[in-house]
């Protein structure tokens, strides 16, 4: 109903892609988050939906409408601005209603939009106060508040927590959750956090270079990156990659091999050189001997678990674990198999998952 | 049970709203645009037009001369004279509305300790003056006779010059009248490029036992010289401009054309004397020499630019 | 080192000192010289005050010149130019800043070089325009031509560009038109700087000398109070210098006053005017 797709859609600043043959459907009523690195091209993906970026080619659907030439007032969205974008010179009260007064809405309605919106966000105490009368986390409320009254079907918003401390971000992420369950909206979110985005998104669309490279469930992007540098955005400390051989059944990492179990023999079949991946939370280590042995360098006290960097010859690996560890204790590397990740080492693509 | 959305209705088609945006573009820009059209570009267009004419500005009659109102101006005294005053003009006028201000901007804003308000606040008034009035009260105040500079320079034993009939001390009279009127303009222009150095770097150069005169070179100036440089640039083209008032009303180019520059020459061309041809000849020289001014200082400003 | 600077303090401050008598002398000595009769002005050397108070001067001026008729004609000439070239300044920059169109950056450099053409070269040909229209000797024929100025477009643009454009897209995204958005949000935001702008806009068209001349020479019932302190000084030469006083007085009072009221203001506008793009 309120669904939005992109057909195709580049869109260049003079001789500049910014975004390169999109396409992309966002159902109506989820929450599709636009996650990657600055400049990838998420926010100027959120700005066309908008209307506030025009579009060089291809097409723009909103709700089963071509878009592409309607001005950003005629879309009816509603717009989280990552500053968010209060007007300094109107009160809080006033910063929510004004757009309803544009779009004429009744003042009865506008009212209790207005009531049911303060009382949501906890603002009724700051309806008279100007924006630099409130705290930064107050200000994303107001900025949220004026987006909800719009009763609009898409709700956009563009990094609406980044200028929130650690703390405030993990409540208003639960927040902007609630919201949506609300008024069931069709939702995108852009950001470059990956905890907002695996928290918040039914769905993450993650962009690399002006293109999306995987855009599914927050368990599938984790569990099963479709190359190397979504293995590596996603995860925190990112995931472990080196380049390995094989060999007579066998994996090298560096000097030292061990054996590859049969389902994943069956997977590699064929491949000399590949991109080893493993994530730093599903490394083990122990003084038992295992695959590979390893050499700790150094320990990092991050409060409830530890990073532990160690070598296998001469590459460097993280692993978080709550165990201890001593500094050039001698330890051995078991691989979890069923936790491992392959990836083409010139196309950095994944090569796929055995049967277990 | 999520609240139903209702669909908007009446959406504008696409193309009334594309029209709409270019429709709001143009009405924006259009009043500005007809007003620049008519009084800006269609007299630089039908000053070159004119410039390849010969007319007096009322005979129904103009002679297509081409090149000759150009090349007549090169053999002309009077165009010669003017563009060797004007020289001393600009040199008189940046001494003293480019360089002092600059210098005591600096005083102003990083020197002393107090009264910066006061006398920002006083040095500037005089910019808010008609050189009309800044042109009459000077008149008396030089006039040989009984001027109190005359009364001042007789208590020394000198006997007051005339001023304004004087070659040679004429320019400086005028271009005097003019920097007393410009000089708070530049002065506050300058202080506000002046106050935005950054206080550690100068703190830094204290530590360093570097000297005022030091920190003005090697700091100062650098950090400052894209203000300076358009400084630069007005005091030549708005400054000739400003000294027509006072021209006009106290020497009109006299004695003997001793007073007179480009900017007034094109005046005298085509009011007193009404060659339009040769003043419209005389208008595109000193637009070009401007205009390349300005593209100099637009170039420049790129490379002096330190800020990220 | 602290010492050694603080020892040229008195050194800074004279020169201060020598540059604030140098420009308040000249000031003072015309207001003074108003209030002195002819034989006084002629014989008072360098002393300043009246030794006998007079208004004569002020009395002959309003006797002989309809002073009230050229101050009410540079006022309205004032107004019509503050108010058209803020209107104008003020479209053309939000469009300037908050609409994407094609060569809007050489749009703006166009305007920004107009403000370097000399007066004297349009001089001809606005004069022939002005003519044509038959404005000739008209008091919106002597506005017209300084609406001709970009350092309107120039400063609000700047202004404009100190509000994140995502106010205005927050505004263009809840339907709000650019006309309002305009009026309602950038508007109030730069009210300080649309006032000093405007302060100055006034002031320099008040003081405007050029046009004035060329336009309403040949009507001097249509004379501003600068041309009419022009012509009055050369008319009358010598035996105008106490009268002549007291008309750029009168002339220096509507900027003084304006100063007075919004000095902070102008003169930070100033101080921001430098060249940052």
């Amino acid at each position: 109903m309120n669904e939005i797709v992109f057909k195709n859609v580049c869109k260049n600043y003079g001789n500049v892609e910014v975004i390169k043959d999109l396409n992309l459907t966002i159902p109506s009523g989820q929450r599709l988050v636009l996650l990657g690195p600055s400049g990838c091209g998420k926010s100027t993906t959120l700005r066309m939906i908008a209307g506030l970026e025009s579009i060089t080619s291809g097409d723009l659907f909103m709700g089963g409408e071509r878009v592409n030439d309607l001005e950003p007032g005629d879309r009816n969205v509603a717009m989280v601005f990552q500053n968010y974008a209060l007007y300094p010179h109107m009160t809080v009260g006033k910063n929510i209603c004004f757009g309803m007064q544009i779009s004429k809405v009744p003042k009865e309605e506008r009212e209790k939009r207005l009531k049911e919106a303060l009382e949501i966000l906890g603002l009724e105490p700051f309806r008279d106060r100007l924006p630099r009368e409130l705290s930064g986390g107050q200000r994303q409320r107001v900025a949220l508040a004026r987006a909800i009254v719009k009763r609009s079907p898409y709700f956009l918003l563009d990094e609406p927590l980044s200028n929130l401390d650690a703390q405030l971000r993990t409540t208003a992420r639960a927040e902007l959750v609630k919201i949506h369950e609300v008024y069931q909206p069709t939702f995108v979110y852009v950001t470059h956090d990956q905890v907002e985005a695996m928290t918040i998104g039914h769905q993450i669309a993650l962009m690399n270079e002006n293109v999306i490279q995987q855009m599914d469930t927050p368990d599938v992007i984790y569990n099963r990156p479709v190359n190397t540098f979504v293995g590596k955005f996603i995860g925190s400390p990112s995931m472990n990659i080196v380049t390995a051989w094989l060999d007579g059944g066998r994996i090298y990492l560096g000097e030292t091999s061990a054996p590859v179990p049969e389902p994943w023999l069956e997977k590699l079949e064929g491949r000399t050189e590949v991109k080893f991946g493993l994530r730093p939370e599903h490394v083990q280590l122990s003084e038992k001997e295992g695959d590979f042995p390893c050499q700790v360098i150094y320990v990092e006290n991050h409060g409830s678990r530890k990073c532990i960097s160690f070598q296998v010859g001469k590459e460097s690996y993280y692993m978080m674990t709550e165990a201890d560890f001593e500094t050039h204790d001698q330890m051995w590397l078991h691989i979890n198999w069923r936790r491992a990740h392959f990836f083409d080492a010139q196309t950095q693509r994944n090569v796929g998952y055995p049967q277990w | 049970m999520p609240k139903q959305i209702k669909r908007e209705k009446g959406r504008p088609s696409p193309l009334a709203s594309k029209v709409k945006a270019k429709l709001y573009i143009a009405a924006f820009l259009l009043p500005s645009l007809i007003i620049f059209g008519v009084f800006m570009v269609y007299p630089v267009l039908q000053n070159v037009e004119l410039s390849f004419y010969s007319w007096n500005m009322v005979s129904p009659n103009k002679n297509f001369v081409g090149l000759k109102n150009y090349l007549n101006l090169l053999s002309d005294a009077e165009f010669l004279q003017a563009l060797g005053n004007t020289g001393v003009y600009v040199l008189l006028l940046l001494l003293m509305i480019f360089v002092l201000p600059y210098g005591v901007a600096y005083i102003l804003g990083q020197l002393i300790k107090k009264g910066t308000h006061f006398y920002r606040a006083v040095l500037f008034f005089p910019s808010l003056l008609s050189f009309v009035v800044a042109a009459v009260i000077f008149n008396w105040i030089l006039n040989p006779l009984s001027g109190p500079l005359a009364e001042l320079l007789s208590l020394v034993g000198i006997e007051s010059p005339y001023w304004f009939r004087t070659p040679g001390l004429v320019i400086f009279a005028l271009s005097f009248i003019t920097a007393w009127r410009s000089f708070g303009y530049n002065l506050i222009v300058f202080l506000g490029a002046i106050v935005e150095v950054p206080q550690e770097m100068i703190e830094a150069a204290r530590l360093e036992k570097a000297s005022d005169w030091t920190i003005f070179w090697q700091i100062i100036l650098p950090l400052t010289s894209p203000t300076a440089l358009f400084v630069f640039i007005m005091t030549i083209t708005f400054g000739l401009s400003y000294v027509f008032t006072p021209i006009n009303i106290l020497t009109q180019g006299g004695p003997t054309q001793a007073s007179t520059n480009i900017i007034y020459l094109i005046y005298q061309y085509g009011f007193d004397y009404f060659q339009t041809g040769r003043a419209a000849a005389t208008a595109i020289v000193t637009l070009v020499i401007f205009m390349v001014l300005v593209v100099i200082q637009k170039k420049l400003e790129k490379k002096v630019h330190y800020e990220n | 080192m602290k010492t050694k600077t603080k020892s040229k303090q008195w050194l800074w401050h004279l020169i201060l000192l020598i540059l604030v008598l140098l420009v308040a002398y000249p000031l003072l000595y015309m207001l003074c010289s108003s209030f002195k009769s002819l034989k006084e002005i002629y014989n008072a050397g360098l002393s300043l005050l009246p030794r006998e108070f007079t208004t004569e001067n002020y009395d002959k001026v309003f006797s002989s010149l309809p002073i009230l008729r050229f101050l009410a004609n540079s006022l309205i000439i004032a107004l019509i130019v503050t108010v058209f070239k803020m209107a104008t300044s003020l479209l053309a920059s939000y469009a300037l800043v908050f609409m994407n169109f094609k060569h809007r950056d050489a749009m703006f450099y166009f305007f920004t070089m107009t403000m370097y053409v000399p007066f004297t070269v349009l001089m001809i040909p606005n004069y022939l325009t002005i003519n044509k229209l038959g404005l000739m000797s008209t008091l919106v024929g002597v506005a017209l031509p300084q609406l001709a100025d970009a350092m309107g477009i120039f400063r609000m643009r700047q202004a404009m560009r100190t509000i994140p454009k995502s106010l205005v897209e927050a505004a263009r995204v809840d339907r709000v038109g650019h006309m309002t958005a305009l009026v309602r949000i950038v508007i109030p935001m730069l009210r300080p700087a649309i006032i000093a702008q405007s302060m100055i806009f006034f002031i320099n068209s008040w003081n405007e000398y050029f046009w004035p001349m060329l336009i309403l020479r040949g009507d001097n019932t249509s004379y501003t109070l600068t041309l009419a302190l022009q012509t009055f000084m050369n008319s009358e030469s010598g035996s105008a210098w106490g009268t002549s006083m007291a008309l750029a007085t009168i002339t220096t009072l509507v900027p003084l006053v304006l100063y007075l009221f919004t000095q902070r203001y102008i003169i930070s506008t100033f101080m921001s005017s430098g060249i940052k793009e």
